[in-house]
Parts: structure tokens; C-alpha cells; sequence
């Protein structure tokens, strides 16, 4: 029975990995693949520790894999955030979508830190 | 509470250090301690507003994480959802979010949750400056263009990170933003 639920975690958690390589491959620009490369893997690496503590089933793997997970959780935004910062900063033509409203609204509060 | 940051974080790097070395004897948490002390002294964060004062309540904290969770998994499927679609529909923009709570710590939390939250993705930040009641203001990129929506959710779990991690007149004053908010949504 545990095997069945921990295989299940970790085919589940492979998917989420692999739906965050397609979306990177399928969205138009850089910041719309970031969406898919920072979350979906993460869920997919919270899924395949658990499965992989339930199959393992040793305290220290439990505790390795927990570690893990936390990390994960508190270190991916940080590479988003550094990669989406870096080419908003760089590529702003890129990000100009069909936003006119907001990008005033945005102009607007930096014209407030002047 | 605000005796107890220091204590979590020492307790924090304790357990940090035990599960690194996958060993919880007396003597490992022993020299854990000791690294813990050494660790809390040398690394200091200097020039982060507000953070000796900074509040921490445990319970909170503890909520925070998982209404934390709970939007990961939501957010994943809504992302998946979008990436398998034969045609994605995406309404691409940022959005400038001004946020209510002043202490760097907690416009940490909140954009780090906002990255792994539905269609969101911080992309930069304005800090505040307290002295001057500047709010900080992030920069927040979304698949599905809807403003108010968006602003709802991020103020929701900026509430959140308020309670667990910031001062009382912080929360009244988020109150009394979100509730202004609500006035005049109505209109």
C-alpha cells in the first residue's frame, strides 16, 4: 500500500517537473517561462520527497528529504526573482505588453520616488 | 514575542545542522549549538529595516505556511493547465502591487509567496522607507491580466505575513487599508 501511494507521489511529482520543461518550452517570453520554471518543479520536487521518504521509510531520510524540501521551498523564488528582475531591467521592450493602463499606473508610483 | 526571534533562530540552525548531518545525538546538537551561537553573532544582518523589531508569532507563522502550501498546489495546477492548452490564453502584464506593511522582512515573505502563488511572478521591488511613509511597492508579473484579483490575493497573504511577522500597529494599519480598499470596491 505505501509503495503504491509513494509510487504515485513520485510519477506525480515527474509530471509536474515535466510540465514545467514543456511550459518552458511552449510560453512566448521570458518572464511567462519563469512562471512555468519556478513553481511547477518545485511541486514536482515536494511530491517526489515524499514519495521518496514514504518508500525509504529511514528517519534520516526523512529528515534529509524534509531539509529538502524546505530549501527548495525558500531558495527557487529567489532564482526567479533574480533572472525576472535582470530581464525586466534589460529587456523592458520585451515585457511592454498590451498594458498601457498598468505601465502608466507603474510610471505614476516611480514619478512618486523622484 | 520578540524575545522569542532569536531563540527560533538558533533553534532553527540547530535542527538545520542535525538534519545536514543526519545525526540527532546530544553531542551533534551539542556542537550545533555552538555553531548556532557562532553563526547568529558573525551573520548579523545589518541595514534591514525593522528587522530587530520584528515580531514572531509562532501560530501564525505556522498558518502562513500552510495557506502557503495550499496556493502552491493550486497554483501548479492552474499553471499546468495553462501550459497543456493547445492555445495558452495569456494576458501578460506587470502590475504594480504598493504594498501596506513597511518592514523589509515582511516584503520578503510576501514576494517569495507571490512567486510560488497562481499566475504571479515578483519580478522587482521598490522598498520602503518608513521615515518618509514611502510604501513598498513590488512589481509583480501575472499570466491573467486582473487587477482587482490580484490585488486581493496578495493582499491576503500579506496579511498574513503581517500577523506572523509584524508589529500590531502593522496589522491595524492593514486593516484599515484593506478595509478602505474594500469601501471602494464597492462604489
Amino acid at each position: 500500500m505505501s509503495d503504491a501511494i509513494s509510487a504515485t507521489l513520485i510519477v506525480l511529482g515527474c509530471g509536474f517537473a515535466a510540465i514545467g520543461g514543456i511550459g518552458t518550452w511552449r510560453f512566448p517570453d521570458v518572464l511567462s517561462r519563469m512562471h512555468a520554471a519556478a513553481k511547477a518543479p518545485t511541486l514536482g520536487l515536494v511530491l517526489v520527497s515524499i514519495g521518496a521518504a514514504i518508500r525509504i521509510d529511514t528517519l534520516l531520510a526523512t529528515t534529509t528529504l524534509l531539509l529538502v524540501v524546505i530549501l527548495q521551498l525558500l531558495t527557487s523564488p529567489l532564482g526567479a526573482h533574480a533572472l525576472s528582475r535582470a530581464t525586466r531591467r534589460h529587456l523592458d521592450a520585451e515585457v511592454d505588453d498590451d498594458v498601457d493602463e498598468l505601465l502608466a499606473d507603474e510610471q505614476s508610483l516611480d514619478d512618486d520616488s523622484a | 514575542m520578540n524575545a522569542l526571534r532569536l531563540p527560533m533562530l538558533v533553534i532553527w540552525l540547530i535542527v538545520l545542522w542535525a538534519l545536514l548531518w543526519g545525526d540527532f545525538g546530544i553531542d551533534n546538537l551539542v556542537a550545533g549549538l555552538v555553531i548556532a551561537l557562532i553563526v547568529t553573532v558573525i551573520a548579523r544582518p545589518t541595514g534591514v529595516s525593522g528587522y530587530e523589531a520584528a515580531p514572531f508569532r509562532p501560530w501564525w507563522v505556522l498558518v502562513l505556511c500552510g495557506y502557503f502550501l495550499y496556493l502552491l498546489v493550486v497554483s501548479n495546477l492552474s499553471v499546468a493547465r495553462e501550459i497543456l492548452r493547445p492555445r495558452p490564453q495569456l494576458q501578460r502584464a506587470i502590475i504594480a502591487v504598493p504594498l501596506h506593511a513597511g518592514t523589509d522582512g515582511v516584503v520578503t515573505v510576501v514576494a517569495n509567496a507571490i512567486t510560488l502563488t497562481p499566475g504571479t511572478l515578483t519580478v522587482d521591488v521598490r522598498s520602503g522607507d518608513e521615515t518618509t511613509g514611502r510604501q513598498p511597492v513590488l512589481y509583480v508579473h501575472v499570466l491573467q491580466l486582473d487587477r482587482e484579483a490580484t490585488l486581493d490575493s496578495i493582499y491576503r497573504i500579506e496579511r498574513l505575513a503581517v500577523r506572523a511577522f509584524g508589529t500590531s500597529e502593522q496589522l491595524a494599519a492593514v486593516d484599515a487599508a484593506l478595509r478602505e480598499r474594500a469601501v471602494g470596491g464597492v462604489q
